[in-house]
């Protein structure tokens, strides 16, 4: 009890009872109002009456419930009827039916009958509901800028994992893939980074519950990550809602915004089962334009006469230019499309079962799923098991329990991506000499079924790479669940808590064999095969308790609040050993390597979350909304002396307030004669939210292990900062939600300026502190964007209804401050600059034009080249033309400029929806506009530097003075840096994207066992339009500002096709 | 709302407060973390000082390379070979640019703010009684001498320099600019030699295992007895350096005399063979075996930087001597210097001609101590020996284990022999010099004026009933089986410490020493001979026939182009 000290005991006590104190007094005001109100419908009887029609046929609607909340309620008769008792002529009708869409009327003074179009149940429409944290409501009334998606299932995309899923479905959420890997999902990134070094991925909270996304520890698998979302099977979703402005519900945490998904429970107590199936096919990749043998030879041998000491009679003794015949003739001449001998075409299979059902007391959901895919990659896969259990228990009439259980476990089997070069098949498979053969080739050439060994180039076999001798496996196990308990104290006060826990473990197994890799050097030893384990561990316990106060006023005022606190308690370890040279490639466990190459390393991580948060709502006449939200959050990651911050028994304290308001103008009087508008509000809202992930001990001063020989010392590992506080972002939001043509097109615009302060930064330490930076808050940003949504219904038929969306953002990043004007970063290859005045992570290298075409002109140039080395070289002819920017006639890093944005200008999607009786067919096209991408694979394809294969490209080279061509020349090592990070690398990654197009069909089932019956087929990523040249425009290494737009090569993405099946009964 | 009900809420609400209070109780926000130490769970116990003394030797080794590259690659002995990149040259060149990796300052003061923060701290453990005045001083000496030579070095090549001696406790110290006032190097020395005069002077002896048994011990790799102990810096020869920097010339010498002394005074223990004939004197032990002296067809000098670190006779030479264990750290020496491997400097043109130009006793030429001692010839390049000579090309992982010789004894007599010529004692610097005090001291005593000299200039080497402890010395180009230098009686201060610094040249070439003897004697003669430093640095250059040789002189005729740029952040 002695956290709370006085004051604040005080202060905490002192606000529930003022708002406590304060809804006495109203309500004692309001209550003689009320019954004055219904004394007078009593009396003069007010009613309104009108007719309720399906819109696309326009028959009239039996069973239809209109309501006034918390005042009357009817239900239409057969001839779609009805008649009510309003309290006064500024009611708001709340009409519902199964089947149909939830539909609110303001009366705005007007009684004369009423006609109310209905749509479908899965129409969008603006009185859809998005879940909030305390509860749904009507996305007519929110004064949040918040996105909602309603899954109804989802059942034509099973291959999506819920992140991918995304993409292209709310307007300002830029979801991108991270790669063509099954389950890999995408990186969400919430109208920009607000963030550089902390966290960018929002906070994802699954039934109330923080369902952590983060990865403690890194791959032993290259290129490789953990997508935690893909343990949600997106069939076991009915809601994701997005809130993208600064309501302050998350405190530290609501950065990068909050994703709340809510998963299906059982909509009433009937036995269901719904069962379905599905088979795909996978494509394969569309191949690179790598050179064929007879290229590479001429190539190979020209690349030779650049190295150092090679003579035409020493090129000319090679074994691969030896023509004549010898025992290594055909190992040397053979012609081998390497790309694919190491990808291929895959199936998948997924079966889903869902059961719902129940009785009065309790409802229960159990989903169970299987998922097999498999990859790009030859043998790579993944296997998923899924189970979930929801479960909804009255166990009183006050008391509701409500429990969430979550099991997920995927297996996949992968093999190494990205910038591993001696075992990474993609890459090998592309730079790999031609002229050799997969196999060992006899001196007859026949080919033996022993995979060939490294070649003479040193280079391994990418067919060794993916060959199952190769292990990489990563398991993943995700359990979480969650109690909660909803009492019911009075008519307007609610104790809910709800307890959950998390359990995750990742698991890592990775061989690599000898035969066929090449040997890694160490300082001590020639490593030849590696045999590695991985674990990595997240518990985590959850509690979110709080009290809901709700009350109304009279007809016209409603209130509600909320006050608890959320408590994180997290612990995470990661312990990775790696060791080498086992007896021979059947022996694969880490116990077999060798004592002394053996690596141990790990990580354990501790952290705690304390938020306390009040909230309260505000409604007046249906038309007027506020919210005010405030979070008080303590953390163990934060510094114990932050200036200026709330102070509590010597810890430091993040307030972080909120307030938010709309406007229904549809519902003004005045709004009466404009009938063509069905809705319109304007929102406004201004809040500050915060990024905890500041480290969990870089506020502390601490120490690590230091080794001198073999005893191990102490030194100090940083300088702490007890300031250390969370990043804060300020984030401004005005907003329209507009409905118009009785619902035929709705549209959201919201315009945004987020600005994060206290953000986190490596400040550079002065010399004589030894250190080379201290963590600090001492950067400032701001993102500043505008995105739309509108969707229309074009037809609206019976038979035929054709639904068109389309979802557009811009978002532009500026570094406001930094302490040292700028920085830069490198990743992949590139280098990128931050720097105070333009976005965060802009590429940074040299601009180039064309090359010199001959000797001549290159001396005329009268430029040298510092290398890395720091050396002066004189350019040659065939050598790149590199601009010289401060004319000092030295092209080196002072001559850096900025060569391209990462940032896309807009990103989006279209969607279409058509509807042709029983079928369904619907395509979504996502795009990227204007976004630069650093194409590192051919980088490395076109640096013409060594005996690694190039493409078509290097067959232009520049050979001789005078040739006119703009491809440089190939030079044994690039001595003069032609390949260095520069604008030639530097592509439009612009792209169309047909991401899905799905048609199924619901069979008739009428009079069969079946309650229903439905066929699917679905086609993923179709096409891509695009002037890319890389295999795919998108990809996401990372979700650090510094990783996008850098292609490092990993899995491209596929299409693929499924079939399949959804039988209910 | 009745009265009920509201008590009820009120309830709730404090039940709520509650369970808030329960979780959020100091354990919440204040975990400490697991895989590093937080501040308060340090220097709890001696264990934790010893922790942090081995922290910081651990971490000095990272600077064996640096230390090698500013003191021999500025000098005329080391030379850069075509591998080398533009940073060497620029250290070769004088032309350094702030950029320059090798010259960035930084990690030198890494290794003292972690001196700074253990000397803090061991202040605070005696406060609280964790470490008595001896465990104390034992620590508190070795860091803060450490320290001081840390800093020498970092004055010797920047000059003017922040003098730190507060830990950097959090962000906030690194915006006070009290705390890194900016000396000049002679304000700088005056610094180093109140702080380390401060120390007891019990504490100048080398620490033991007796006095520490838990940090001077045996390890799986090393012994004690001339193993682990050596690891530590050698206290005395650093106080007599600091003094000879200075120009406390006596002080020097004394503090010099007193390391020459060590046989006479300590007694032979767990920590080291103590020989007392042997032991720091440069002499010949006589013994037939492993002696140093170079006579007979194999070289045994060149075992001072080949035997393993507890071999005992070369342990009567080496002083201050840490590994490089291949097991524990990469050793960058061999990358450096072996033609076998990166093959980045070399030996200049003029250290070997150095060598050529020597008469050997029996009158052929050439210095023992050069060809196939301090460098040898591989494939046809010249390639430092003293620090590859155990590592073979042909087992190129299992060979990397080597040394970094920091002090030993005829660095010892060499600034010895400086200091004491510069306090008039011409005749017994060149006695060491040459073929050592039995030989040269022709009353085998030493003598000043006529008379036997008195400390730090004594020195007895007759032999007879009872011999003097002295008797074996035989000087430093006697152990080289050199001819004596001869010294000019007009000019013989001067010429001495001529002969003194070219004797250095061939003796410890190199080991670390050039730049700073030469600077040291280019500032002591900056009055008389300015170009002093100029000319040295610049015979690099003519012998080696390099376009560069003007420039470099040029360069350093001026003294602001003697020290590093400072690169402040």
């Amino acid at each position: 009890m002695h956290f709370f000290t006085k004051p604040v005991k005080i202060f905490l006590v002192q606000s529930v009872l003022v708002v406590f104190t304060i809804a006495q007094l109203y309500a004692q005001k309001a209550t003689p109002a009320n019954t004055q109100t219904k004394g007078k419908a009593t009396a003069e009887r007010v009613q309104a009456s009108g007719v309720v029609k399906e819109a696309s046929t326009g028959k009239p609607l039996p069973g239809i419930n209109i309501s006034v909340a918390g005042f009357s309620a009817a239900l239409t008769d057969d001839k779609g009827q009805f008649k009510i008792d309003i309290p006064n002529k500024q009611a708001v009708l709340t009409i519902s039916g199964p089947g149909y869409q939830r539909k609110e009327l303001p009366l705005k003074g007007s009684t004369t009958p009423i006609v109310v179009n209905l749509f479908e149940d899965t129409y969008n429409s603006a009185y859809s509901l998005v879940t909030l944290p305390y509860g749904a409501d009507s996305k007519n009334k929110t004064p949040y800028a918040v996105s909602a998606v309603n899954m109804q299932g989802t059942w034509d995309h099973p291959l999506e994992t819920p992140d991918s899923y995304l993409q292209g479905r709310m307007a300002g959420l830029d979801a991108v893939k991270r790669s063509g890997t099954p389950d890999i999902g995408a990186d969400l990134l919430l109208r920009g980074y607000n963030s550089l070094y902390a966290n960018t991925q929002p906070l994802v909270v699954v039934d109330g519950m923080i369902y952590d996304t983060n990865n403690y520890g890194t791959s032993l698998i290259a290129g490789h990550t953990t997508n935690r979302l893909a343990d949600i099977d997106i069939k076991d979703i009915d809601n994701i809602t997005l809130i993208k402005d600064g309501a302050a519900m998350y405190g530290t945490r609501g950065a990068n915004g909050v994703l709340l998904i809510t998963t299906g429970r059982a909509k009433d107590v009937a036995t269901r089962l719904d069962f379905s199936a599905y088979g795909g096919y996978n494509g394969n990749v569309k191949q690179l334009p790598v050179m064929n043998a007879a290229d590479y030879r001429i190539y190979l041998a020209d690349v030779l006469k650049t190295a150092p000491g090679m003579t035409d009679a020493a090129i000319q003794s090679q074994p691969y230019f030896n023509d004549n015949p010898n025992p290594d003739y055909y190992t040397y001449h053979q012609n081998t499309n390497w790309q694919d001998k190491v990808t291929g075409n895959g199936y998948s299979q997924n079966y889903y079962l869902k059961v719902t059902g129940g009785d009065d007391i309790a409802t229960y959901a159990l989903s169970m799923g299987y998922l097999k895919n498999s990859g790009l990659t030859s043998n790579t896969n993944l296997t998923r098991y899924q189970t979930r259990f929801n479960a909804n228990l009255n166990l009183s009439k006050k008391l509701v329990a409500k429990i969430n259980v979550a099991f997920t476990k995927s297996e996949q089997n992968l093999r190494d991506q990205g910038l591993a070069y001696n075992t990474n098949p993609l890459y090998l498979a592309l730079v790999k000499a031609p002229f050799l053969s997969p196999y060992e080739v006899s001196s007859t050439g026949a080919l033996s079924p022993n995979i060939a060994d490294i070649d003479i180039f040193g280079m391994s076999n990418p067919f060794a790479a993916v060959s199952t001798k190769v292990q990489d496996i990563n398991r993943s196990y995700r359990f979480s669940g969650s109690a909660g308990f909803d009492y019911i104290l009075n008519s307007r006060f609610t104790l809910s808590t709800l307890l959950g826990l998390t359990f995750d473990k990742v698991r890592e197994n990775i061989f690599i064999p000898q035969n066929g890799i090449a040997p890694q050097t160490f300082n001590n030893f020639i490593a030849s095969d590696e045999a590695g384990a991985n674990v990595q561990r997240l518990s985590s316990l959850y509690n979110d308790t709080r009290l809901s106060y709700k009350t109304k006023f009279n007809a016209d005022h409603s209130l509600s609040a909320n006050l608890g606190f959320r408590y994180n308690s997290n612990k995470s370890e990661s312990d990775n050993g790696i060791g080498y040279n086992t007896a021979s490639d059947n022996f694969l466990t880490l116990g077999g390597t060798v004592n002394s190459t053996r690596d141990i390393a790990g990580t354990l991580g501790k952290w705690n979350w304390l938020n306390t948060y009040f909230n309260t709502d505000y409604s007046a006449f249906s038309k007027y909304f506020l919210s005010f939200n405030l979070a008080v959050d303590g953390s163990s990651r934060f510094g114990t002396q932050i200036p200026g911050s709330l102070t509590i028994n010597g810890f430091k304290y993040a307030a972080l307030p909120s307030l938010s308001a709309a406007w229904l103008i549809s519902s003004e009087k005045f709004m009466a004669n404009y009938k063509f508008i069905e809705s319109l509000k304007l929102r406004a809202s201004y809040g500050f939210v915060g990024n905890d992930d500041i480290g969990n001990y870089a506020a502390k001063t601490y120490y690590v292990a230091q080794n001198f020989v073999n005893r191990e010392g102490l030194v100090r590992g940083n300088i702490g900062d007890p300031g250390l506080k969370w990043e804060t972002t300020a984030k401004m939001n005005l907003g329209i939600d507009a409905s118009m043509l009785s619902e035929r097109l709705t549209l959201s615009v919201d315009v945004y300026h987020n600005k994060t302060s206290d953000m986190l930064i490596y400040q550079p330490a002065i010399t004589a502190s030894g250190f080379n930076y201290a963590v600090s808050n001492n950067g400032t940003m701001r993102n500043n964007g505008i995105e739309l949504a509108v969707n229309g219904r074009l037809i609206n038929k019976a038979a035929l209804k054709w639904d068109m969306g389309l979802n557009i953002a811009a978002t532009r990043n500026q570094v406001l401050g930094l302490p040292n004007g700028s920085f830069t970063t490198t990743y992949g290859g590139a280098t990128l600059l931050t720097s105070v005045g333009m976005p965060a992570n802009m590429f940074y290298g040299y601009q180039t034009n064309g090359i010199y075409r001959s000797d001549a002109e290159a001396a005329a140039a009268g430029l040298t080249y510092k290398d890395v080395n720091g050396n002066l070289i004189a350019p040659r002819g065939g050598d790149v033309r590199f601009a010289d920017v401060n004319n000092d006639k030295v092209i080196d890093e002072k001559d850096k400029q900025i060569i391209g944005n990462p940032n896309p200008k807009y990103s989006g999607a279209y969607n279409n929806t058509l509807n042709y009786k029983r079928w369904t067919l619907n395509a979504l096209f996502s795009f990227s506009i204007g976004n630069q991408l650093y194409n590192g694979t051919r980088a490395a394809l076109e640096s013409m530097s060594g005996a690694q294969n190039q493409t078509m490209y290097a067959i232009n080279r520049w050979r001789s003075n005078g040739q006119n061509t703009d491809v440089p020349r190939a030079a044994w090592g690039d001595p003069a840096g032609n390949a260095r990070f520069s604008d030639r690398w530097i592509e439009d990654g612009s792209y169309l994207r047909l991401k899905n197009v799905s048609l199924s069909y619901n069979i008739p089932v009428k009079g069969s066992v079946f309650r229903s019956a439905t066929v699917y087929a679905t086609g993923s990523n179709v096409f891509v339009i695009t002037r890319y040249l890389g295999y795919d425009p998108e990809f996401s290494a990372a979700s650090s500002p510094y990783a996008r737009g850098v292609d490092i090569g990993l899995e491209p993405q596929i299409r693929s096709v499924q079939l399949g099946v959804r039988i209910g009964l | 709302m009745n009265k009920v009900f509201s008590g009820l809420i009120k309830k709730s609400l404090l039940l709520m407060l509650c369970m808030g209070s329960m979780v959020s109780c100091k354990k919440t926000f204040d975990i400490q973390p697991e895989d590093a130490l937080q501040q308060d769970q340090v220097y709890q116990s001696i264990y934790d000082a010893d922790g942090a003394i081995l922290g910081i030797y651990g971490q000095f080794v990272g600077l064996a390379d640096r230390y090698v590259l500013l003191n021999e690659l500025r000098g005329d002995l080391l030379d850069i070979t075509p591998n080398a990149n533009v940073y060497l040259k620029q250290l070769s060149t004088h032309t350094v640019t702030s950029d320059n990796p090798y010259a960035d300052p930084r990690p030198f003061y890494k290794v003292i703010n972690n001196c700074n923060d253990a000397l803090a701290n061991f202040t605070i453990m005696r406060q609280k009684k964790l470490l008595d005045d001896n465990q104390y001083y034992q620590r508190y000496a070795d860091v803060g001498i450490l320290r001081s030579w840390l800093y020498l070095q970092v004055g010797i090549h920047y000059g003017n320099v922040p003098y730190v001696t507060d830990p950097i406790a959090n962000v906030n110290d690194l915006a006070d600019a009290s705390k890194f006032p900016r000396l000049t190097f002679d304000q700088l020395l005056d610094q180093l030699i109140t702080f380390t005069e401060a120390i007891p002077k019990q504490y100048l002896d080398q620490n033991t295992s007796a006095a520490s048994p838990t940090l001077i011990m045996a390890t799986s790799t090393y012994p004690i007895k001339d193993g682990v102990s050596k690891f530590f810096i050698h206290r005395r020869s650093f106080l007599g350096d600091l003094n000879l920097w200075k120009g406390n010339y006596l002080k020097a010498a004394s503090y010099y005399k007193d390391a020459m002394e060590t046989a006479s005074n300590t007694v032979s223990s767990a920590d080291f063979s103590i020989s007392l004939y042997d032991t720091y004197r440069v002499g010949n032990d006589n013994s037939g075996r492993n002696t140093l002296l170079t006579t007979g067809t194999i070289n045994p000098w060149q075992n001072i930087f080949s035997n393993p670190l507890q071999e005992a006779e070369t342990n009567f030479e080496k002083m201050w001597i840490l590994p490089l264990d291949q097991s524990f750290s990469v050793n960058p020496f061999i990358d450096l210097f072996s033609a076998s491997a990166g093959y980045l400097v070399k030996p200049s043109t003029l250290s070997i001609s150095n060598w050529d130009n020597q008469t050997r006793f029996d009158g052929s030429i050439g210095d023992r101590r050069g060809l196939n001692a301090s460098y040898r010839i591989t494939s046809g390049q010249p390639e430092v020996l003293k620090y590859v000579s155990n590592f073979s090309p042909l087992t190129p992982l299992t060979t990397k284990t080597g040394i970094w010789l920091l002090y030993r004894a005829a660095t010892l007599h060499l600034r010895y022999a400086e200091a004491a010529n510069q306090q008039g004692r011409n005749q017994l610097a060149g006695v060491l010099i040459n073929d050592g005090l039995y030989t040269g001291l022709p009353t085998k005593v030493s003598t000043y004026n006529g008379l036997p000299d008195s400390y730090p200039f004594n020195f007895d080497a007759s032999k007879g009933a009872v011999n003097g402890v002295w008797y074996r010395n035989i000087g430093i180009r006697g152990r080289a089986v050199d001819q004596n230098v001869t010294f000019d009686p007009n000019n013989l201060t001067i010429d001495t410490e001529n002969k003194i610094i070219n004797e250095a040249a061939l003796e410890t070439a190199y080991e670390g020493y050039r730049w700073a003897d030469l600077l040291r004697i280019a500032l002591r003669r900056q009055a008389t001979d300015p170009n002093y430093l100029s000319n040295k640095i610049g015979a690099k250059f003519d012998a080696a026939g390099s376009p560069d040789a003007a420039a470099v002189k040029a360069r350093l005729a001026d003294k602001a182009n003697w020290y590093l740029p400072f690169k402040w952040q």
